[in-house]
């Protein structure tokens, strides 16, 4: 094996660049450190490690804290979830949760949106998505269709490509509903309802009007329902269905000033049940998780009866659609889930509140459905007659199969944030849906353990674990020895170890494997970090930072610092990298100095 | 010294003793220049036009159609960017798949910057192309088709006579780079419907250097290299006869030995692949049948490619990976990622290409010493992935 020492060949300095870049083989402290690791530490005795810092590096692929995951109880924020919720994945299952991650993060977030929603995330996370070659006229049509999906760097994706949404496929159909009933000491008047309901598709309709259309007043033991004035067929189908169900009778009053029926039923089992299983204010009102998971047959009648209630359906005018609007964003989310296993496609808009003609809107979730297929499902759902002859309707953008609801991106865009994002891992799929699309899990790529001697402000341990090549194993195991020999060292100095310090001792290292070696460092800042605010040392924490250099192609400091290691050392292979200064002539100037300054920093 | 396992034979091959011999007298000995006028240019002449004729023999096809390059990259550059440039007025449009070899993916790449229309199909989750998508790709302005008889990581072999029939029905050109093919498979033009074909000799135990261009009668071709107008005036610049002639011999050598040593292959691929397969959290890519008989490509989940083959190597066995880490664009394999393989598990993939010196003792001692390799490294790993995202 070539031996490639330090010695200084006499060479033409363009010509030494060239030779660098190709050399290959490791020197002999690589090997040895590469063969026998040092202080490398595997996952059990990982878990039982008492550290005093851990920091990893190398995917910090996260997404937004408020982004909704969707679990098998509803939707719920990212940051909100806990190890007892199962999340949905690719694979149409739910999975368990097996970690948590809130990294700091300041930089670039990517804000991918489609029909569903929109989400933010770090450009490396991955997205299940179909690439949809942009240059190719037969791609663009029913070809695209055959394309696999895959993993896809959330940064790679791009307006037209196809996001996957798997479709929940459990079915569980409870089949009896259990009505606790608190009868209260004193009350001796109060029919009593059934303590066991069967579920139907009448009861699921109820459910759907009182959901839409429907509050519970516990105090006046009432339940209430309330209808236009040209809506008296559904006023008969609840008094109906309450009578059939819980032997409960109704009263139905039109007040013609109002334009409205209001149907009333008066006893307090009823209104407790139901407040209980609804939410009992418009915005947080939410379809119990247990019938999220019923048969879709089921699921229609309920759908029919939010439809009916607080929908809209036009198949008259020239532009067909259905519209639902509601304030409650889970009952939004929840509805799309109970669409989808119709297979009936739409759009979720988000309207902020606002006044109209003198009378306020809340905030609100705007449902709609206008593509061919869709309304025809709709139609039938909700028994009406659509013909429709407008085959360009039927969009070739987005589709179904049994799995998948296929939703092409509108919109890509880029975002500055600073903060903490969060993200999880994945038992078996390693993967989790969001309100938009489905992403993967992280995975550490580098990860370190620290144990610190506090009275001297030294590192005593460090130990560590990679998904690495040759040259991460061996700059790890080496940065490890540095900083724990000779009675460990200083954390300030710890601090200002570079990369070249490791190269250094490492004897060499080929400068196109230099950004590998980065990534152990890296994880040893993030772990003293991670010390410092566990011992509330906060004024010591070092973020380190992303400053935008291109505002037209969001070009930053560390993205040339991440080219300059990869070998692009000089202006023109920078821009062919990142066409950074392309079109933003004035940027120039900055990116030259920053090549020369981490050029310097490396490669000396 | 310590012995040497080489598993690398889908990069390049030892040259075989008996090309050797056949070579050598052409060095210093019968030295003309074919184009000479003398007795010495005219021995140099006919040995080059033997070596046309006993190629066209195997390849059956006239001699006229075989035209001497100095390997795989020039006869696909050759084929593409000619045939490209001479039918501008006929069309604009080119197919080809998005597992080439770079040879062609990057030759498509200047193509497209020169004002052509690219059309990359996808391949399944095998590596195969379907001949429909080829036949519904194919426009008024499609001028040519170029897929590989056989992919050169995952061995995957594509339905090049299907192919062919369609673009013959068509009248669309298509190409094939046979470069891994010619070990093991039928190369006969007139079975594989195709009207270009490359080889070259580096893969079949010839010299590095040189390869051809089947270029089928008729078909009208811009050169890529003009000067003394020798190869029928489309390839230009002294004939490089004495590696001609080893391209010859090795042809002819892997042509006849073809059938027998394949199936010797086959065994001690899929021994090596159930072996492989054996080791926890593994996965066989490419197809599992059809696939050269000398290429296995497995992923090891959880580690790194480099890092295997370096462990590899110290141990004198010499394989290659699909990683990142061990490419000089520091992107995974875009084979890998075109048969839809995640990103670290292509990371963790490592390609045994077998060839004609390697035995049975040679597997299992790479079957031996690979378990321990795999968990060494999976020690030091922090990532635990589940098998069941990969099946």
């Amino acid at each position: 094996m070539k031996k490639t020492k330090n010695k200084k060949m006499e060479l033409h300095s363009d010509v030494k660049a060239t030779v660098d870049s190709q050399k290959w083989f490791y020197t002999d402290i690589v090997k040895e450190h590469f063969f026998k690791p040092k202080n490398f530490i595997d996952g059990k005795t990982a878990e039982k490690y008492k550290a005093d810092g851990v920091g990893l590096v190398g995917s910090p692929a996260c997404i937004g804290k408020e982004t909704l995951i969707h679990t098998d109880s509803s939707l719920m924020p990212i940051s909100e979830l806990s190890s007892q919720n199962k999340v949905l994945s690719h694979d149409n299952e739910f999975n368990s949760i097996t970690k948590f991650y809130n990294p700091e993060y300041l930089g670039d977030l990517v804000v991918i949106k489609n029909q569903l929603g929109e989400v933010s995330l770090t450009s490396d996370h991955l997205v299940y998505a179909m690439q949809i070659p942009k240059n190719s006229t037969f791609a663009r049509n029913d070809y695209k269709r055959k394309i696999p999906a895959s993993w896809v760097h959330a940064g790679d994706l791009e307006k037209g490509d196809i996001c996957l949404y798997p479709i929940p496929k459990k079915i569980e159909n409870i089949k009896i509903l259990n009505i606790p009933i608190n009868k209260a000491k004193y009350d001796f008047k109060s029919k009593e309802i059934p303590a066991k309901i069967e579920i139907s598709g009448d009861l699921l309709r109820l459910f759907g009007y009182f959901l839409a259309e429907g509050w519970a007043r516990e105090k006046r033991a009432e339940v209430q329902f309330c209808f236009g004035i040209k809506e008296m067929h559904l006023a008969k189908d609840v008094e109906r269905i309450v009578k059939d169900i819980f032997s409960l009778d109704s009263k139905i009053k039109v007040t013609e000033k109002n334009h409205k029926i209001v149907v009333s039923i008066y006893n307090i089992h009823l209104s407790n049940y139901f407040g209980s299983l609804f939410g009992k204010r418009a915005h947080n009102k939410t379809i119990p998780d247990s019938f999220m998971s019923l048969s879709p047959n089921l699921q229609a009648e309920l759908i029919y009866g939010l439809w009916k209630g607080d929908g809209y359906i036009s198949f008259n005018s020239k532009k067909p659609r259905a519209e639902f609007v509601t304030v409650s964003k889970i009952l939004a989310q929840q509805l799309k889930i109970l669409l989808l296993r119709q297979k009936i496609q739409h759009s979720i808009y988000f309207e902020k509140s606002k006044e109209i003609r003198g009378v306020n809107h809340r905030d609100c979730y705007r449902i709609h459905i206008g593509e061919y297929g869709a309304l025809k499902n709709m139609a039938k759902l909700m028994r009406v007659d659509f013909s429709y002859p407008d085959v360009s309707r039927i969009s070739k953008h987005s589709w179904f199969d049994d799995n998948y609801f296929y939703a092409p991106i509108k919109r890509v865009e880029k975002k500055f944030f600073e903060g903490r994002l969060s993200n999880l891992e994945v038992d078996k799929a390693h993967s989790y849906v969001s309100n938009a699309f489905t992403l993967h899990n992280c995975g550490d790529m580098m990860k370190v353990w620290i144990k610190i001697n506090r009275k001297k402000d030294r590192i005593k341990e460090m130990k560590w674990s990679t998904f690495g090549c040759a040259s991460a194993i061996a700059a790890t195991s080496m940065l490890s020895v540095m900083v724990s020999e000779k009675g460990g060292m200083k954390i300030n100095d710890a601090l200002k170890i570079k990369p070249q310090d490791i190269v250094k001792r490492l004897g060499d290292l080929p400068q196109r494997k230099f950004h590998c070696s980065v990534l152990g460092d890296k994880a040893l800042r993030a772990a003293l970090n991670d010390y410092f605010r566990r011992t509330n040392q906060i004024s010591r924490i070092v973020v380190e930072g992303a400053r935008v250099v291109d505002k037209d192609v969001g070009i930053t400091d560390k993205d040339i610092e991440e080219a300059v290691l990869e070998g692009a050392d000089t202006l023109e292979k920078i821009q062919h990298k990142l066409k950074v200064g392309v079109s933003n002539k004035a940027c120039i100037p900055e990116v030259e100095q920053l090549i020369k300054f981490y050029k310097e920093k490396y490669f000396g | 010294m310590k012995q040497e396992i080489y598993f690398d034979n889908a990069a390049t091959t030892p040259v075989d003793k008996r090309v050797l011999n056949e070579m050598l007298p052409y060095f210093s000995d019968i030295y003309g220049n074919p184009g000479s006028f003398h007795n010495k240019g005219k021995k140099a002449k006919e040995a080059v036009e033997d070596a046309r004729s006993r190629i066209a023999k195997i390849l059956n096809c006239k001699s006229k159609e075989i035209i001497f390059t100095s390997g795989g990259t020039e006869s696909i550059n050759f084929a593409l960017k000619g045939i490209a440039f001479t039918n501008k007025s006929r069309g604009n449009h080119i197919i080809t798949s998005e597992i080439e070899h770079h040879a062609v993916l990057h030759t498509c790449d200047f193509l497209e910057k020169n004002g052509f229309q690219l059309t990359y199909l996808k391949v399944d989750k095998f590596g195969l192309v379907n001949p429909k998508d080829v036949e519904s790709a194919i426009t008024d302005k499609t001028i040519l088709v170029s897929i590989m008889y056989a992919n050169n990581e995952i061995g995957t072999i594509e339905p090049i006579a299907e192919i062919g029939k369609i673009c013959r029905q068509k009248k669309v050109y298509l190409h094939t780079d046979a470069c891994q093919a010619a070990e093991a498979l039928d190369l006969s033009v007139s079975n594989l419907n195709v009207d270009l074909m490359t080889l070259n000799g580096s893969k079949i135990y010839g010299p590095k250097g040189v390869g051809i261009l089947y270029l089928k009668e008729g078909i009208k071709i811009e050169p890529l290299i003009h000067g003394g107008g020798q190869e029928f005036d489309l390839r230009s610049g002294t004939e490089n006869v004495p590696f001609i002639i080893g391209f010859a011999k090795a042809l002819e050598i892997s042509q006849e030995e073809r059938k027998k040593e394949s199936e010797r292959l086959i065994k001690l691929r899929d021994a090596l692949i159930d072996g492989l397969l054996k080791i926890p959290k593994t996965k066989l890519n490419g197809h599992p049948s059809l696939r050269l008989p000398n290429n296995i490509n497995v992923s090891f989940l959880d580690i790194e490619g480099e890092a295997m083959l370096l462990y590899l190597n110290e141990k004198g066995v010499y394989a290659s990976t699909g990683s990142a880490c061990a490419s000089k664009s520091l992107e995974t394999s875009h084979v890998l990622r075109a048969i839809g393989l995640p990103y670290e598990a292509s990371h963790g993939s490592l390609r045994f290409s077998l060839g004609k010196y390697t035995t049975l003792a040679e597997i299992k001692y790479l079957l031996k010493i690979m378990p321990k390799i795999v968990e060494t490294l999976r020690k030091i790993s922090p990532l635990n992935l589940s098998m069941e995202h990969y099946k």
